[in-house]
């Protein structure tokens, strides 16, 4: 019986008067590997977002392990739950963003060890041990002392994404990780991504590297139109490619 | 009739110039540590999300950069007394010169936190740092690392402020002039003293700094060189 990790009922959000998108459900496993795919502005990063909880949402409800996030009900009434519960929660879902976001002033290794001191209360020698455990498996042993302006684009990356699997997070989300990247770095972080995937890491990966998502997906999701409008396996999203909709935009990646 | 230089009455005073030099450097640096604090804190109201304490502190900004620096002078020393409030010429000079650099930090401190982009704030929000955490280890160093040619800067503007200070008879530089100037009559040497002892201050001023901003860099380069 797998063990539900990620479970998003129902979820609404709104900016403003736009409703960005409605009625979006999903469940991720324990180990499961979960890809969003879809247009540009159909809603990927605002969803990834709301699970982390960096965005309210208006309606509907997100459960990481069991427990609901963000949000609490008081006399029939849906509260967003103070600043400090949230920062709480956010160690629960570990997040790479599509612009790596290091820490301009820290080394990489203090990038990675900042949260387990802080967050974690571990001492710097516990810390850094971990610290350099991650770096070395993503391959930057050799870079523990370097700031981030002195990395390249990929190897930033591979330092936010040690940052946070350091915080041993339920599940990792990935907001197009490789998309700010100049073409031959991408290889070397898609490795990283897939090597967490085969460890067995629980991942919900927002990209638009359709070979990849077909590769490590356990199972695909294409947002459109506001919507999730297709969900399956990536034989069923890549191959079968149900929906008219579907097969238009994937016809834009040649797969 | 041609005028004739002495500098020999100048020289007999010259310590005394010294002295009033050493006392306009002392009220330019409390007076910038202290505008660094009061800048801090209005800095984070100017960028909170509560609207009264954004009207709060440009109120702040607004009123002590847009008056000059001498009314603020003459309003804290003969102004505050009628209205009960009166302190000695140096505190309140300290006063005055740090509330306007207070308000000047609050502009460059302010830019300089809108200035960390928002990806690296929400990123050290994922790792679960509180907001307090954020602003300790993320916004303030970063801020600082930005800010800190502009602060040495300014210290040199606020030491040449302390001038101001001799119209209330604060026993500075400036004032000393004015007093060898009147007992003595040798006019043209006196502001000429006074004005190449500010000129090498200042330089001496940069030039320390620019040393400890080096040595601050170097800092970084140490500790990864140790880490190797
Ligand atoms: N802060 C915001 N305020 C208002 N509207 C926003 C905001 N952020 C995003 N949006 C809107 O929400 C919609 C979804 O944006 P989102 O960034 O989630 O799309 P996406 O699927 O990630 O697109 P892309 O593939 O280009 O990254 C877009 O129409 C966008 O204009
Ligand atoms: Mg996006």
């Amino acid at each position: 019986m797998p063990e539900l990790i990620l479970e998003i009922r129902d979820v609404e959000k709104w900016y403003g008067v736009n409703k960005i998108f409605e009625e979006v459900s999903l469940e991720v496993n324990s180990g499961e590997v979960v890809s969003i795919i879809g247009s540009s502005g159909s809603g990927k990063t605002t969803l990834l977002r709301c699970v982390n909880l960096l965005e309210s949402f208006q309606k509907g409800s997100i459960l990481i392990d069991g427990n609901e996030v963000g949000y609490h009900t008081v006399e029939g009434k849906r509260k967003r739950l103070s600043e400090k519960t949230i920062a709480h929660q956010r160690v629960l879902t570990g997040m790479v963003f599509q612009s790596f976001n290091l820490f301009p002033h820290m080394t990489a290794l203090r990038n990675v060890t900042l949260g387990l001191i802080k967050v974690k209360n571990m001492n710097k020698e516990e810390a850094e041990e971990i610290g350099r455990k991650w770096l070395e498996r993503v391959g930057l042993s050799d870079k523990l002392a370097s700031y981030p302006s002195q990395l390249s684009g990929g190897q930033q990356q591979r330092v936010a994404i040690a940052r946070a699997v350091a915080m041993n997070p339920k599940i990792m989300l990935f907001d197009e990780a490789t998309s700010a990247l100049d073409p031959e770095l991408v290889g070397e972080v898609l490795n990283v991504i897939k090597q967490l995937a085969d460890d067995g890491t629980t991942m919900l990966i927002v990209t638009h590297e359709m070979h990849f998502a077909f590769e490590v997906s356990s199972k695909v999701v294409f947002m459109d139109a506001g919507k999730i409008s297709a969900v399956g396996t990536p034989h069923e999203i890549f191959i079968e490619k149900k929906s008219p909709r579907l097969k238009e935009f994937l016809a834009n990646f040649n797969v | 009739m041609a005028y004739y230089f002495d500098f020999n009455v100048i020289w007999n005073s010259i310590g005394m110039m010294l002295g009033g030099l050493g006392l306009g450097l002392f009220l330019a640096i409390i007076s910038l540590f202290l505008g660094v604090i009061f800048g801090l804190v209005a800095a984070f109201g100017a960028v909170s999300s509560k609207p009264i304490l954004k009207r709060l502190t440009s109120t702040y900004t607004a009123l002590f950069r847009n008056t000059p620096l001498l009314v603020l002078v003459f309003l804290t020393y003969f102004g505050l007394p009628q209205i009960g409030i009166s302190m000695n010429k140096e505190v309140s000079f300290i006063v005055t010169l740090s509330l306007y650099a207070g308000a000047y930090m609050t502009d460059v401190f302010r830019a300089g936190l809108q200035a960390i982009p928002k990806g690296i704030i929400e990123a050290g929000q994922t790792v679960g740092l509180s907001r307090f955490q954020i602003r300790r280890e993320l916004q303030l160093p970063i801020m600082f690392k930005n800010v800190l040619p502009a602060m040495s800067n300014y210290l040199i503007s606020l030491f040449k402020d302390t001038s101001l200070a001799a119209t209330i008879t604060v026993h500075e530089l400036t004032y000393f002039a004015i007093k060898i100037n009147t007992e003595t009559f040798r006019v043209f040497e006196a502001w000429l003293l006074a004005a190449v002892l500010y000129v090498l201050t200042c330089y001496l001023i940069a030039y320390i700094l620019r040393k400890v901003e080096k040595r601050l860099s170097a800092g970084s380069r140490k500790e990864r060189r140790e880490l190797h």
